[in-house]
């Protein structure tokens, strides 16, 4: 079984940016300051239909 | 349909000196606008009144922010923030159905709220097992 990606290190590496994970998430296929620079870099390595994580800015509590 | 939690790291602080990561039910899903179609992961927020998504999200399925409906939300920090609200189609889980919305260019994250996510599904959170199921009605 494949394991799927893990987010800790996804987010600690990507804090404000958007990351474009391969459709099998198991790996980062392009990360850009705006979600369409994640794509391209995505795009440009294959993977046409990535799914998008929107990072946020730091590790601080949440709350919306 | 079952989805695990995600790990993510968190800040320690005076409040929680020992956390260092914090789980989060955030689920893969695929939003469709016209003929486009876009997949991010969004957060199930039962605290959210609707389902909320960062302008680019929506700007990459083509559509018009700011053509759409305003509705104003204010955070329990009293913190405010504009969505523009439009008619897509949110998969989840092999399930494809009509959602009314909001698209706010400061959104630090996707949301799937009470209207037009938990309005349409049966969804138990079990913390403990890090596990979400989520159901149709």
């Amino acid at each position: 079984m494949v394991q799927r990606l893990k987010f800790e290190k996804t987010y600690r590496e990507n804090l404000g940016k958007w990351v474009a994970i391969n459709s099998k998430q198991t790996k980062v296929m392009g990360v850009g300051k705006t979600l369409e620079e994640a794509s391209q870099k995505a795009s440009r390595k294959g993977e046409k239909h990535p799914i998008f994580l929107q990072v946020p800015s730091s590790l601080e509590s949440i709350v919306l | 349909m079952k989805f695990k939690y995600y790990k993510v790291p968190a800040k320690p602080n005076d409040a929680f000196p020992s956390r260092k990561s914090i789980i989060k039910p955030l689920i893969p899903i695929r939003l469709y606008y016209k003929e486009n179609f876009l997949d991010i992961y969004a957060l199930i927020d039962s605290g959210a009144d609707d389902c909320l998504f960062n302008a680019e999200v929506g700007k990459k399925l083509g559509i018009d922010i700011t053509s759409g409906e305003e509705n104003s939300y204010r955070g329990i920090t009293g913190d405010t923030t504009i969505a523009y609200f439009h008619d897509i189609e949110i998969e989840v889980g092999g399930w494809k159905y009509p959602c009314y919305a909001g698209f706010c260019y400061n959104a630090p994250l996707s949301a799937l709220g009470q209207d037009g996510f938990f309005s349409l599904f049966k969804i138990q959170f079990d913390y403990s097992k890090t596990e979400i199921e989520i159901k149709g009605r």
